[in-house]
């Protein structure tokens, strides 16, 4: 009972946080069903806030003890919740509302599927609450720091300086370990087999999340493809119950990379803009992985708005970046200041002389991402690709399709410079993390689809709209 | 894994036919049955993939489980736990191998399930060795040394300042 309090209790204080944020930013409205409909969201949001805002403390020696971690999300949540009442909100109940005005033929099928779809979460969670964290990075890495910061009233700087314990790349940012030292701590014990749900939990609500976005500008059928398709995704089968920081990484980076192409094609949400800054700070706190994508992510944005002379959007971009770099800093200085560094060369890495000389592993690797990418993405990436060559061929959401096209280039260009760059063997880099690093590319790949697929189907519907009415008026 | 692309699959059918037809003729209605019943292979059979490794979980003691991952990468996990026992917890260790350098998967292993003790690189300032495959004698602990305790041959702990 103890441990499904636990992780009962930081979820829905988490949700609470995030539904102030989102109701403070004006992209959920009030009341239960919206709030509902917002709730996957708002789990992720407050989650990412929450925890950049505890990481922060951290560096600066508080732990996120668990009365202290209620006093953060009651401060996000409340201050959300607030600022909302200057607001006018309207009565958004997102993907639910789509489901009541879908034809009865979509709703049968998508009602089957979605079923499906809640059996197998259902199989999954019962599958993996039964397994302790064993694969290796799991355990070593993400479960370890974990346990380390619920064990100790702050951060303590032997674990993470000492290179007794430089195999659990002391350099790598703390979102996920605080994460699960919050849920160690309000179950009062180190249960790895439970902390899978936050897994679990972190997957749903990432489904949630693209339903209630995407519900905004599509009909049922489109939203619910999009999330089926993560579902019934391979990575969720394998990569999610390894409980490694990939696909949390990815989470938090799609729903960035959905939010900011979105901002570029309505420039006028600078809601999503805002909240788009928050996920993507949250990935590249999640894993280093993120942040060249994340970087790219934001220059590519600042490129396509300028190219089209939108220069007025240049400046609350600026004022994104600048939220992303502060909620990014405390963990590099902190970093910096005590001397941790990580394994990949960086000042080397960009040095021409030393690009020219390991040029060799480049096929290797991109051959071997290449051959990942199906493996745990399925049909995703296939069925971006598709879309992104649909739309640029017609115009439909072309400008959003070159931001993902560029983005997803920009994600898999920075995997084959880290694993050229890198002092450890191809090899070894192929066979340990080949097939988790491409997710950042299997995650663009779904924001492409939850975007462009609501930009065909509003075409689709406009279409049949426009046949009608002509039909009618000759 | 292969199980899952089938409902993935099935669901871009579905897509592509609700985006293209909106009222759906038979032949649609006809083809999204068909495809749903792939789907709903494609996902049972994950099902009870899945099932099937949760029951293999729940036939296992406690400590099995506890030590899955350790012993999937050659660890003696059964030493760990012993180890876990005696040492104190909040006391620093040192792990010593047979070899100079550290054999990584034990290392590891054995520093994740002694936490909260904390294990370091400089044994003269351990409070506890342990001994990993290696005899404490050939590191200079007599077996009738004070707070030495010997699991099995090559694998036992010693208390520094006994």
């Amino acid at each position: 009972v103890k441990i499904v309090a636990g992780l009962i209790l930081p979820t829905v204080l988490l949700t609470l946080a995030g539904l102030g944020l989102l109701q403070g930013l004006g992209v959920a409205g009030r009341g239960p069903r919206s709030a509902l409909a917002a709730s996957g969201l708002a789990y992720l949001a407050g989650t990412s806030v929450v925890m950049l805002v505890g990481g922060a403390l951290l560096t600066l020696g508080i732990a996120l003890t668990l009365p202290l971690f209620a006093v953060v999300c009651g401060v996000v949540g409340i201050g959300g919740a607030v600022l909302a009442r200057r607001r006018v909100l309207g009565p958004s109940a997102g993907w639910l509302a789509t489901v009541r005005r879908a034809p009865l033929g979509y709703r049968i099928a998508t009602a089957s599927l979605l079923v499906l779809a809640a059996a197998y979460l259902v199989v999954w969670l019962l599958a993996f609450t039964e397994m302790p964290v064993h694969d290796w990075d799991g355990w070593s890495i993400w479960a370890r720091k974990g346990m380390i910061l619920a064990s100790f009233d702050g951060l303590p700087t032997r674990f993470f300086t000492d290179g007794a314990y430089r195999f659990m790349h002391q350099d790598y940012p703390l979102l996920l370990p605080l994460l699960e030292s919050v849920y160690f701590r309000a179950m009062g014990t180190f249960d790895t087999a439970a902390i899978n749900a936050v897994f679990w939990l972190l997957l749903v609500g990432f489904v949630g999340a693209l339903a209630f976005v995407s519900a905004a500008v599509s009909r049922v059928w489109a939203w619910a493809a999009c999330a089926l398709l993560v579902v019934f995704a391979p990575f969720v089968y394998g990569a999610l119950g390894t409980a490694y920081a990939d696909v949390p990484m990815g989470l938090f980076l799609g729903l960035g990379v959905l939010l900011l192409a979105r901002w570029t094609t309505s420039p006028s949400r600078s809601r999503d803009l805002a909240l788009a800054c928050v996920f993507l700070a949250a990935a590249a706190s999640t894993k280093n992985d993120a942040l060249p994508v994340v970087l790219g992510a934001l220059v590519v944005a600042s490129v396509v708005v300028a190219r089209e002379r939108r220069f007025a959007l240049l400046r609350p971009l600026a004022v994104g970046v600048a939220g992303v770099v502060v909620a990014l800093a405390p963990w590099r200085i902190w970093t910096g200041v005590n001397g941790v560094h990580g394994d990949l060369p960086l000042g080397r890495g960009l040095h021409p002389g030393y690009l020219l000389e390991r040029a060799d592993r480049i096929p290797a690797t991109v051959w071997a991402l290449i051959k990942e990418i199906p493996r745990q993405g399925g049909w995703l990436v296939p069925a971006a690709v598709v879309l992104v060559i649909a739309a640029l061929a017609s115009g439909v959401a072309r400008r959003a399709a070159v931001f993902y096209a560029v983005t997803a280039v920009v994600a898999f260009g920075s995997v084959v410079w880290s694993f050229m760059i890198s002092r450890a063997s191809l090899h070894w880099q192929i066979s340990t993390a080949a097939s988790r690093v491409v997710l950042g590319v299997v995650f663009i790949a779904i924001a492409a689809i939850a975007h462009l697929g609501g930009a065909f189907d509003s075409w689709f519907a406009s279409r049949a709209f426009a046949h009608s009415a002509t039909e009618e008026h000759p | 894994v292969a199980w899952l692309l089938l409902p993935q699959f099935a669901v871009l059918v579905l897509g592509a036919a609700a985006a293209a037809n909106r009222r759906w003729p038979r032949r649609a209605v006809a083809a999204a049955s068909a495809t749903l019943v792939v789907a709903v292979a494609g996902s049972l059979g994950a099902d009870v993939r899945l099932l099937s490794h949760r029951a293999e979980s729940v036939r296992l003691t406690s400590e099995q489980r506890t030590s899955r991952g350790g012993a999937a990468i050659g660890v003696r996990v059964a030493f760990v736990e012993w180890a876990r026992r005696v040492i104190p917890p909040r006391k620093s260790v040192a792990v010593l191998f047979r070899l100079p350098g550290r054999n990584e998967a034990a290392y590891q292993w054995t520093a994740y399930r002694l936490f909260p003790r904390s294990v370091t690189d400089d044994a003269t300032r351990a409070d506890w060795i342990v001994f990993y495959g290696v005899e404490p004698a050939s590191r200079g602990y007599f077996t009738a040394a004070p707070g030495l305790r010997v699991f099995a041959p090559g694998f036992a702990v010693a208390r520094r300042h006994a």
